[in-house]
């Protein structure tokens, strides 16, 4: 077997899974830098967990789900031979959990409520509910055939619980008291964990994980991403004017408010991009279908030069500018 | 030669000692190292000085005690280092070729003094050597020397020691210079916190749900319980008369760092000057001010002074000595931390020796600022207890 390796080449489109009696599923494409699917490979071959960080919206939540596409997922003439999903688990952190919980759940409740309304009371493990880390853990087998795990947003957590969870990640074993039964984890799953920098994380967590800070995307990887989400399938046909003004503005816009974080406190992410890009492409080409110019992305498009002007000015606004300050922040610049 | 095999052996190892030394008390750990060997011996990293840098990026560099441009200029000055030593002497190369044009000048007699010639050496660094002096010959007034070989060597040597200034890159940009960083503080703020269940009651409560339910022996009713709240309690009095002017950047990250992760669930800030006397000051300017009785009244908090008590000033001030003990007595309910900010071998024969007789005075390194927290922790009301009774 081919060792795991990751390019970041399988989602350059978007990814359509037809799933039983389910709409399709639908996976963005996702373009990665080079340097992180360097950091990936490396994580992968060293068996180490690798720490994400970035501004909200700069896409690390969903790398993980991308390498395990890119991974596990084989289909042969629209069936698919094997499924991704089987092989790749979320865990997203609440503040009050403990590592534990990311192993199983004992549904107490539920055993309580069968006990007393007299019905056949099942066997302690059927009342387990496995979670994310725990069937991760299960799962891999070999060291071709790890499962991949995202924890997410592990700054919502208490300040122990890092420390707990590489804990748990290294032992091969765990045990549940409540059915006194163990399971066994032959391999490591592929660890991804991102932080939104609430809080400040452990030493000890930090020297065991890899970290890769992802930066703000520049100019030419935007409009790739663009492409590949808005015109892969050829029709409309790619307005690359529409894109380059987009990008541009983008980016002024993301520099004028990083100059004011404090005040404004959220920045514009490439997430808002795409919900942006999508508003200016639908009105843009509904108009140039009509026959007419839309009167808004004309502006964009022409008077893109005069970069002055305020927050009005920018068509659909409300969909890249999302709190008040920082629409007061452009406004004043 | 062993020391050849070593260095051929270890690579990287000098990067990563310095890095190692200069993290601010946070250490990678020798396993950091022995992955880096591992992924070398896999063939990543070796393609190119950009591969290379960016290994060491994800297996070295962390959030919060790295940023990448400094962590670049180590790495940089590491790697220039190895290559010199390895290939020879490539810098003193330089020197030959700026040599002749000297030689080229004083030919031509057209020499200044020594002192002109290095500045505009210096001001020059990264520029063509050639072009530069040909500018200067057209421009400058002459001077012409008796002893050119003389003047020569003057130049030179002026020259190395000026380059060597210019060029020594052991001037790496580092934020924090104070032993107690900004890392330290949020940390020991962090375990002032006193997280109590507090207010109506509006969680759900499982365990005592189950209690409830075993002890009646049936499921009646759903337990419910208070959601947990922040009930840290931190007053700061910040001395900030001039003879603070030096530390009211360290008093500023106090507050920062206390405010901006929610560690302290209420954290009153009160300004002075000097001695805390009968009103302080919310803010910097001493515009808005409060009245001591207002702190006095709001008992069982911890208070944190910050201030040098005399200890800058270096003599012992009487007044300010009893002005201050008699602001303490009014405390004498509340736990109190003085944080001063000059190192303890300072404080004899100043007013501060006295004072701190009186209250629990802590200098500014990272572990006495813990000892200072876990004072404000405690139910121990430390000095003041014994001192007022």
């Amino acid at each position: 077997m081919n060792p795991l390796k990751y390019t970041g080449k399988k989602l350059l489109k978007a990814a359509r899974i037809k799933r039983e009696g389910l709409p399709d599923e639908v996976i963005q494409p996702y373009l990665v830098h080079e340097e992180l699917s360097k950091a990936v490979n490396l994580a992968i071959l060293l068996k180490r967990p690798l720490l994400l960080m970035g501004e909200p919206g700069c896409g690390k939540t969903r790398l993980a789900q991308a390498v395990a596409y890119e991974l596990y997922h084989q289909e042969e003439e629209d069936r698919i031979t094997r499924d991704y999903r089987e092989w790749y688990f979320e865990w997203n952190i609440k503040s009050t959990e403990k590592a534990k919980d990311g192993l199983y759940y004992f549904d107490a409740i539920e055993r309580l409520r069968d006990a007393q309304a007299a019905l056949k009371l099942k066997e302690a493990e059927e009342y387990v509910h496995h979670r994310a880390m725990g069937l991760a853990l299960q799962k891999s087998v070999a060291s071709n055939q790890r499962a991949v795990l995202l924890i997410d947003e592990i700054d919502k957590a208490d300040l122990d619980f890092p420390n707990d969870l590489l804990n748990e990640l290294d032992k091969s074993e765990y045990t549940i008291p409540e059915t006194g039964k163990t399971y066994v984890s032959p391999a490591k799953p592929i660890v991804f964990i991102t932080s939104n920098n609430e809080k400040e994380l452990p030493d000890a967590f930090l020297r065991r994980c890899l970290y890769y800070y992802i930066p703000p995307m520049k100019e030419g990887l935007l409009k790739r991403i663009i492409h590949s989400r808005f015109y892969s399938d050829g029709v409309p046909t790619a307005d690359a004017d529409l894109v380059e003004k987009a990008v541009k503005q983008f980016i002024e816009i993301r520099n004028r408010l990083e100059k004011e974080k404090l005040t404004v406190g959220k920045n514009v992410s490439t997430g808002e991009l795409m919900d942006w890009f999508e508003a200016l492409k639908f009105y843009h080409h509904l108009a140039k279908a009509n026959g007419h110019p839309d009167p808004t992305t004309q502006a964009l498009i022409e008077e893109l030069e005069k970069l002055g002007k305020g927050a009005r000015d920018i068509p659909y606004a409300q969909v890249l500018l999302k709190n008040w300050n920082s629409l007061v922040a452009f406004e004043r610049m | 030669m062993p020391e050849d095999i070593l260095h051929i052996e270890l690579p990287l190892l000098g990067f990563f000692q310095e890095l190692q030394e200069r993290s601010q008390g946070f250490h990678l750990g020798t396993g950091a190292y022995f992955l880096m060997q591992e992924a070398l011996k896999t063939g990543i990293g070796v393609a190119s000085k950009e591969d290379l840098f960016s290994l060491c990026k994800v297996l070295w560099m962390k959030p919060y005690y790295h940023k990448e441009e400094w962590f670049r200029q180590l790495f940089d000055k590491h790697l220039r280092e190895l290559l010199i030593s390895e290939s020879g002497e490539p810098e003193p190369e330089k020197e030959p070729e700026q040599k002749a044009s000297f030689s080229r000048k004083s030919d031509e007699k057209d020499a200044q003094l020594p002192e002109e010639e290095s500045s505009e050496k210096s001001g020059e660094a990264e520029e063509e050597p050639d072009t530069e002096t040909k500018g200067e010959t057209d421009n400058e007034p002459t001077l012409v020397f008796e002893d050119s070989a003389d003047l020569q060597a003057t130049i030179n040597k002026t020259d190395a020691e000026v380059r060597q200034i210019v060029f020594a890159t052991d001037f790496l940009i580092e934020g924090d210079y104070y032993p107690l960083t900004g890392r330290r503080m949020k940390q020991n703020w962090r375990s002032l916190r006193q997280v109590k269940r507090e207010g109506a009651k509006r969680e759900f409560d499982l365990e005592g749900t189950i209690e409830e339910t075993t002890e009646k022996g049936y499921l009646e009713e759903l337990m419910y319980r208070s959601p947990r709240e922040n009930k840290t309690l931190l007053i700061s009095l910040f001395d900030n008369s001039p003879s603070m002017v030096a530390f009211f950047e360290l008093g500023d990250q106090l507050v920062s760092t206390a405010s901006r992760y929610n560690h302290i669930g209420t954290h009153e800030v009160y300004y002075f000057h000097n001695c805390p006397a009968r009103f302080l000051y919310r803010d910097k300017e001493h515009d808005l001010e409060e009245s001591l009785s207002e702190i006095e009244d709001k008992a069982h908090s911890s208070i944190l002074i910050f201030s040098d008590a005399g200890a800058a000033r270096g003599l012992v001030v009487p007044e300010r000595v009893e002005a201050t003990i008699r602001f303490l007595s009014k405390l004498k309910n509340h736990k109190v931390a003085w944080l001063n900010p000059m190192p303890r071998h300072r404080w004899a024969n100043t007013s501060a020796e006295y004072i701190a007789l009186y209250v629990n005075m802590f200098s500014t390194t990272a572990e006495e600022f813990s000892n200072a927290i876990k004072l404000l922790k405690s139910r121990f009301k430390g000095s003041l207890e014994e001192s007022f009774g």
